[in-house]
């Protein structure tokens, strides 16, 4: 009979690197190995090194959201686009819960949440990660009771301490700021915020630690549009100018990073089609150096860049001639191209990359 | 100090059924572990290799061979990797274990993704049984966990 000295045994470091290459799916199944595979899987540490083994492999999947029918949301392939899972969120029935809004995603997480209803101080925020379905409520509720402006979330992560942050503006003027960390699960204000009014475009828009907005200042009783700008580490808010060119009568603008560039998407309806400049922030910070890389000049019936795809290209949803298509593109090419997906309802609000880590595994179901 | 191959000389290395193998010092020296032998000075020929059979040293060495050369493209390192690893179970176990006794990271990276491409869709009785492990679980504590993740194991 076989007996465990006579046969191979794998040292405990070895099995470590093997199990952090392993798709999310399979580390849950393989926690019923034995105890000690139950206890690495769980394991903050290991959670952390699958989580940069996942990035630096760039292993994933496309999520995409689906408003009405069958499940909320898709998992598709991300080379075909093949769907092969349907997701319920895990939420009460409730029509109160169910009225969710995306407020972002990054890095495998998405960030929700749930306004309207009275009262409406009850409304909270959470995070949700499809690969190991699992769900966490922020322990801090979103509206403060007697408060009757919306705030604005931004949600992002942090590469430098391996954290996903929430950023709460409130409705106010200037705005109160609040920043929750996942890491420590606690919330901080900031003080000394830039008067001025954030508007809610949900894209990712993160350089370096510092997360970006379009936003509204005011000076000298003239209000005016700017980019700005916070710095998570050294927790600075700064102003950054847009192209002089780009005011004026606009349908709206995304600010987010594209391959390490700050880019800016404007959008304009002339008539009956639509087009979207898109900018580029060639020297970080430096206001003269944005220059106008290209124009996506077909009808956009909604101005909102859906979500990156695994290479870093930006997802936008577009009209077609009776069909709405997606296309992804790199402002620093200069070209879009289309993705071979069509008839996408124009209910689709999420279609962006997925990299499928174990972060909230630990959390309840 | 910079190891070019048109300096290079060759080192003996012998394995643990007593096979002696004639290698290139640039291409040994991919392994950590007789790297810094040479450094110190401590490279007596032939360099003991205790923990590493003379099958599994000659195909290690075919995989530094192969990784030392600096005309080797990026997609054409891949593509040779891709056939390199196409072994049977026994054999990279064996690889592994020498990757890691002789520290080459790219080589202990390379075999521990076969593994795992390998194992990801299969059942845990499955994984027991190729890491030769004894499942310490009771029925109930198992069942449980099934409960518990029931859509990972449709």
């Amino acid at each position: 009979m076989e007996t465990l000295t006579d046969s191979p045994h794998v040292p405990w470091d070895i099995i470590i690197n093997i199990l952090s290459r392993l798709p999310a799916k399979s580390l849950i199944r393989f926690r019923c190995v034995c105890k000690s595979w139950q206890t690495l899987i769980s394991d903050p540490t290991f959670i952390d090194t699958h989580y940069n083994q996942t990035r630096a492999n760039n292993k994933g999947c496309v999520l995409m959201r689906r408003p009405y029918g069958g499940g909320d949301f898709s998992l598709l392939c991300d080379e075909t686009f093949v769907e092969h899972t349907r997701l319920e969120l895990p939420f009460d029935n409730s029509p109160f819960e169910r009225r969710l809004v995306v407020e972002g995603y990054c890095d495998g997480l998405i960030c929700f949440s749930s306004v309207g209803g009275f009262p409406r101080c009850k409304g909270n925020i959470y995070l949700w990660n499809p690969a190991v379905r699992k769900l966490k409520t922020l322990p801090s509720p979103l509206l403060p009771c007697g408060d009757f402006s919306l705030p604005y979330l931004t949600f992002c992560f942090l590469p430098h301490r391996n954290d996903y942050r929430v950023i709460k503006f409130s409705g106010a003027f200037p705005p109160n700021v609040k920043i929750y960390s996942l890491r420590t699960n606690s919330r901080k204000e900031i003080p000394n915020v830039v008067p001025c009014k954030i508007y809610a475009f949900r894209t990712d828009s993160v350089l370096n630690g510092v997360v970006h907005w379009v936003a509204a200042f005011v000076k000298e009783d003239k209000g005016y549009e700017s980019i700005l700008s916070f710095d998570m580490v050294n927790e600075v808010f700064e102003e950054i100018k847009l192209p002089e060119c780009c005011r004026g009568e606009h349908l709206g603008y995304s600010v987010m990073v594209l391959k390490e560039s700050l880019s800016l998407f404007v959008g304009f309806q002339e008539e009956e089609d639509g087009r979207v400049d898109i900018w580029v922030m060639k020297e970080y910070g430096v206001a003269e150096s944005w220059s106008k890389q290209f124009t996506l000049s077909w009808c956009v019936n909604y101005f909102c860049p859906l979500g990156f795809m695994k290479n870093g290209e930006v997802v936008l949803r577009y009209k077609g001639d009776d069909e709405n298509k997606l296309v992804s593109c790199d402002p620093r090419v200069q070209q879009g191209k289309e993705l071979g997906m069509y008839g996408i309802p124009n209910s689709v609000d999420v279609f962006t990359y997925c990299l499928e880590t174990l972060v909230l595994l630990n959390e309840g179901n | 100090m910079s190891l070019s191959p048109s300096t290079s000389k060759m080192l003996s290395l012998k394995s643990s059924d007593g096979k002696v193998l004639e290698v290139e010092e640039h291409v040994a020296v991919l392994c950590e572990t007789i790297k810094s032998l040479v450094e110190d000075g401590c490279a007596d020929s032939p360099i003991p290799l205790a923990n590493v059979d003379g099958a599994t040293l000659g195909n290690v060495m075919e995989w530094c061979k192969k990784h030392a050369d600096q005309k080797a493209s990026a997609d054409d390192l891949e593509d040779w990797d891709a056939e390199f690893v196409e072994r049977d179970q026994g054999e990279l176990y064996h690889l592994i274990m020498a990757a890691n006794y002789l520290n080459i990271k790219g080589l202990l990276d390379l075999i521990c993704q076969k593994v795992a491409d390998m194992i990801k869709g299969k059942h845990p009785e499955k994984i027991r049984e190729i890491f030769n492990i004894e499942n310490d679980f009771t029925p109930e504590q198992q069942e449980q966990i099934r409960k518990d993740n029931s859509w990972a194991f449709e």
